[in-house]
């Protein structure tokens, strides 16, 4: 019986902070959906207006494919290029460690700062990049400047802070990979990509999923690095779902078309995460 | 898996002997594989090597392409010298913010989420067809949430309760962030300590209260430190809610760094200085606990 009111006691703190600071919060931004205020005059009542004006945004449109190619290609890339370097040094060859505790530092430098570090390195005339490509002989490259390649560098430093995240799923996956199965296939004389083909991949599969849902999360949200390297431009080239929402509602004050955004922009996020996950257990249920 | 008998061991190593270009491949190999290692080193390193070897190059140095110090250039002080002379105040101001927002808003997550882990990991919970597991994933569910969906009625909340641009209105958002990381990570802990640990000293006739502080917590104070720091660490860089929320008085490090476009030009020099600053104190923490990143990062999900 003291045990039935302790265990509320403890849970119940936790609960009520969230229900307080991220579901009220969604219900508010919810009903302001329907809403057409500008804090300026009293919130309007317009039923679906905001989401109507939001299917024929062109801007919207915009975000939508912009975010939709950044998440695409960083995710791909990354978990491609941290599935490789992880295959490299799993095994506890001379350098793997140091490279282990190496990789930490992309993943918590802080966005902000190393859109700031990109703007060093991509700078067109002397950053240390543009330096290199020269010294090459290659042609010069308009990394931020030209509204075709922008959106290329945003992936790129992307690339540079999230691959690890990738090694290092991908690193404490094939640590928990039984020996037994690789062993029996090599012995049965598979060559190495059928052994990564059809005995590696399937074990790895959970892991795999693991790691493309996270960072299809993390990459979907992605905010602060087109704020500060592009500031979403040259002109909306690299404005993401996140930055034309906070535009909409926290720079021109359309708060309620703002927060119409918004729920497009959740259910896109948990309808992509329910079809990436239902799609891919289908997959590994195959293999 | 495989139908017929295994040939065993040394028929493996018979098949290697029959193939004697299979040594002369591991050389090769491990030529590659090392030069891969050292690509991949510079490509990591070398964004943070380049904000260094700026911050101690003169403003005239900025754009040479000059690696390194006393070789190729001189290293000086004074772009940091002059940052803090110029903008001392601020700097510390953000720097104490920073601090301030991150270690209470850990502390605040690490609290509500070791007691929630707490109740999940070791009391039977069922609330119609919700079950322990089901909470859980709700405490998960949260991750997915772009920020900016909330952020926009966080904003409204704040000005009506007065609380933009205090530290304590930062605090909120950032605790709220990272409480479900508290709480998964404190319940994978929980559930890793054996519960006979804990009946064996309510059997000897210790309380709750004392199971609770003299055997559970030192066992999971490890745990602890380590979902405190990646907390502390997440909050440090949050930028999108320390935008919203704060303006002038509780600005944290991330705005300071994203307020250096707006003064004349962009004065690398001085950003790279800042970029440090930002940089450094989350990235060595990340270090000290770097068993724990990847569960960090997946909340619990991958270990």
């Amino acid at each position: 019986m003291r045990d039935e009111r302790v265990k509320w006691a403890l849970l119940l703190p936790a609960v009520g902070w969230i229900l307080t600071f991220t579901i009220y919060p969604l219900v508010y931004s919810l009903s302001l959906s329907f809403q057409n205020w500008n804090l300026t005059s009293p919130p309007q009542w317009v039923g679906l207006a905001n989401y109507l004006r939001a299917l024929q945004d062109p801007r919207m449109h915009n975000a939508l494919r912009t975010t939709g190619l950044f998440v695409a290609a960083t995710v791909t890339i990354e978990l491609v290029l941290g599935f490789a370097l992880a295959l490299l040094f799993y095994r506890p060859i001379w350098g793997s460690r140091a490279l282990r505790a190496v990789v930490v530092a992309p993943l918590f430098t802080s966005p902000i700062a190393l859109a700031f570090l990109g703007m060093m390195l991509f700078h067109e005339e002397d950053g240390p990049i543009a330096h290199l490509l020269r010294m090459l002989g290659l042609p010069r490259v308009h990394w931020l400047s030209d509204p075709a390649t922008a959106l290329g560098s945003l992936i790129l430093l992307d690339v540079w802070q999230w691959t690890p995240f990738a090694f290092l799923v991908f690193l404490a996956g094939l640590a928990g990979v039984p020996q037994e199965p690789i062993e029996a296939a090599i012995v049965d004389g598979a060559g190495r990509w059928a052994v990564l083909r059809h005995v590696l991949l399937p074990l790895l599969a959970p892991v795999a999923v693991t790691a493309l849902l996270f960072k299809f999360i993390y990459s979907v949200k992605v905010f602060d690095l087109a704020f500060g390297l592009t500031g979403g431009g040259p002109g909306i080239s690299t404005e993401v779902l996140a930055l034309y929402i906070h535009r909409q509602g926290l720079e021109f004050f359309n708060l309620g078309y703002a927060s119409a955004l918004s729920y497009v922009f959740l259910v896109l996020v948990v309808l992509g995460c329910t079809v990436l996950l239902l799609r891919v257990r289908r997959l590994y249920e195959v293999a | 898996m495989h139908s017929a008998p295994a040939p065993g061991a040394a028929a493996v190593r018979g098949r290697l002997k029959a193939r004697p270009e299979v040594a002369l491949r591991r050389n090769g190999e491990a030529f590659l594989v090392g030069l891969v290692l050292v690509a991949t080193l510079i490509w990591v390193l070398f964004p943070l090597y380049w904000a260094l070897v700026t911050s101690f190059k003169e403003p005239t140095e900025t754009f040479r392409p000059t690696f390194l110090p006393f070789l190729q250039f001189r290293p000086t002080l004074a772009n940091w010298q002059d940052q803090f002379r110029l903008a001392g105040r601020d700097i510390l101001k953000d720097l104490s913010n920073s601090l301030l927002v991150a270690a209470s808003s850990a502390l605040l997550a690490l609290g509500l989420g070791s007691m929630a882990g707490y109740a999940l990991a070791r009391f039977p919970f069922q609330v119609g067809p919700i079950r322990n597991h089901d909470i859980a994933s709700w405490f998960l569910s949260q991750v997915v949430i772009p920020p900016v969906v909330v952020v926009i009625p966080f904003f409204l909340f704040m000005q009506r309760l007065g609380l933009l641009d205090t530290r304590l209105g930062l605090t909120l958002a950032h605790t709220t962030m990272n409480l479900p990381l508290a709480t998964l990570l404190m319940r994978d802990t929980f559930l890793g300590i054996p519960v006979e640990v804990e009946e064996a000293a309510l059997v000897d006739g210790a309380s709750r209260w004392t199971v609770l502080w003299r055997v559970v917590f030192p066992l999971a104070s490890p745990a602890l430190v380590s979902t405190g720091i990646l907390a502390f660490a997440f909050s440090w860089n949050e930028f999108i809610y320390a935008l919203t929320l704060t303006f002038e008085r509780a600005t944290t490090i991330p705005l300071l760094i994203a307020g250096a476009k707006m003064s004349q030009g962009i004065q690398f020099w001085f950003v790279s200085v800042r970029v440090l600053l930002a940089l450094l104190p989350p990235v060595l923490l990340a270090l000290s606990v770097q068993r724990y990143v990847v569960r960090g990062l997946t909340l619990g999900a991958v270990r």
